[in-house]
């Protein structure tokens, strides 16, 4: 089967569309055949903004844990050595926030009805993706248009 | 002590005496049952020939020598499967890599056929053979990002030329970008070659008047990493700030990354130099609503095509939700 992931705030949805893609979500959990994930009120400056918003909160709430401890002068001082003194978050941590931690990045980016921008989608995560973009429309794009972007996308990879 | 008998003796099937019921001498032996055939094994048996027939005997170990002879061995179905197997795997996956190869190679000439129809057009353009590229207006495209791949941006001639046809174009403001900041490096060698100065950070759309090109230099360390420096300066104002903390808003992390260096307008264009369509990590904070158009490789630059991209940027309709 089909493991479905739905990917955005979700909180800005309806409360029936809201629990519906939570049972979709948990109905899917166990399967393993491929992913899908399906962005709903999703943009991609929200995701990097939520991501960064919840590893400050994450990482607030750890030193206040480690502080409450009576760690504060001991492991503290030790994890923020003289390198990472001004940075308690790292790259990592605000990529475990991001909504997309459930998929790896994409190789191939399809934007159909032939426009050559994003808009505000998977921006972060496309850094090293492939842009096809097809003049097709959505409902047209077929099998010939998927092997066209595969072949484009082994051009620029070493096989054989 | 027992004796172990002689050999010859053992093997002498044992004297039965008469039975007891009857007083006639047992009957001789059962002839050996013929043996039983293995389905899974290919087994060849010459029947009528009964183990102790000492003339079939030599009969079949003199057909066997002879067979071995010929070259024939017995063999098991299951080895000739495997091998038949095996064989058949390799051929396919021969033929598999034979039509990748040659679906590759029809690609390829499908874009060679491209690059020599683009090459014609672009010398029409440049030319002004075609009327629609003649009226180019570039107040539209305010600010102009262009990526390039790091090996390509060692070329620093040739990064000088496409901004000298740039500035000709009628373009004022454009911000250089690779991966590795091999530009940055260059950065005092390109504003003096092309008589650009550098952007100042907090120049606003009005401010940026005069042919003077206006450059900005970009890498890597802007995108993701500046966005890790406005985290940890957010992180800092919310640990210090027990009684109010900060309302995460995308304007506060817009702010930060502004704190940081870290920002800058968003590109109306986006110019891709090298093998593949691909923006190479620019800070994804300032492409949200950015065309991409890919012109190939730099050593390959047009000026027909760069005024083709931005003639048809100029054409462009975005729509906005409300």
């Amino acid at each position: 089967g089909i493991r479905v992931h739905f990917v955005g705030d979700l909180n800005l949805l309806d409360e029936s569309v809201r629990l519906a893609a939570e049972r979709a979500t948990a109905a899917t959990s166990q399967n393993s055949r491929a992913v899908l994930s399906i962005c709903m009120a999703y943009t991609s400056t929200n995701e990097i903004m939520n991501a960064v918003k919840q590893a400050c909160e994450e990482k607030y709430y750890e030193c206040k844990r480690l502080g409450s401890c009576g760690t504060k002068n001991g492991l503290i001082d030790y994890a923020a050595n003289v390198e990472r003194k001004d940075n308690f978050i790292s790259l990592s941590d605000i990529e475990r926030q991001m909504y997309m931690r459930v998929a790896p990045p994409p190789g191939i980016l399809v934007r159909t009805s032939g426009e050559s921008r994003l808009s505000n989608f998977l921006l972060w995560q496309s850094g090293s993706s492939l842009l096809y973009s097809p003049s097709v429309l959505w409902p047209e794009i077929g099998l010939c248009h998927l092997v066209w972007s595969i072949l484009n996308f082994q051009r620029n990879h070493s096989y054989f | 002590t027992l004796r172990t008998p002689p050999a010859a003796q053992r093997d002498r099937p044992p004297r039965r005496r008469p039975t007891a019921t009857t007083g006639l001498p047992p009957s001789p032996p059962l002839a050996a049952p013929s043996p039983k055939l293995d389905p899974n094994k290919f087994q060849i048996y010459f029947p009528g020939f009964a183990t102790d027939d000492r003339c079939g005997w030599w009969i079949r170990h003199g057909l066997g020598i002879s067979w071995l002879m010929g070259g024939a061995r017995l063999m098991d179905v299951r080895d000739v499967n495997e091998k038949f197997s095996l064989w058949t795997a390799k051929i396919t996956q021969f033929a598999s890599i034979l039509l990748w190869k040659f679906m590759h190679f029809l690609v390829t000439v499908w874009y060679l056929m491209w690059n020599l129809v683009h090459m014609l057009e672009s010398f029409l353009v440049f030319h002004g053979w075609l009327k629609e590229y003649k009226s180019l207006d570039v107040s539209k495209l305010r600010y102009l990002a262009i990526v390039i791949e790091s090996e390509e941006a060692r070329q620093i001639s040739d990064v000088v030329e496409l901004l000298q046809w740039l500035a000709a174009i009628g373009v004022k403001h454009v911000c250089l970008y690779d991966m590795e900041g091999v530009l940055k490096e260059s950065k005092e060698e390109i504003l003096a070659k092309c008589n650009a100065r550098p952007w100042k950070g907090a120049e606003t759309a009005k401010a940026i008047v005069g042919p003077t090109l206006i450059l900005e230099f970009a890498s890597v360390s802007d995108g993701k990493q500046g966005v890790e420096k406005a985290a940890n300066l957010l992180f800092a104002q919310y640990q210090g700030g027990d009684q109010d903390k900060p309302k995460f808003t995308e304007a506060l992390l817009d702010e930060a990354l502004r704190l940081v260096g870290c920002s800058g307008p968003e590109p109306d264009l986006l110019l891709i130099y090298g093998p593949m369509r691909c923006h190479l990590g620019f800070p994804a904070w300032r492409i949200r609503y950015t065309e991409m158009v890919h012109m190939g490789c730099l050593k390959s630059k047009k000026h027909g095509s760069l005024i083709k991209a931005i003639y048809r940027f100029t054409t462009v309709r975005q729509n906005y939700g409300t």
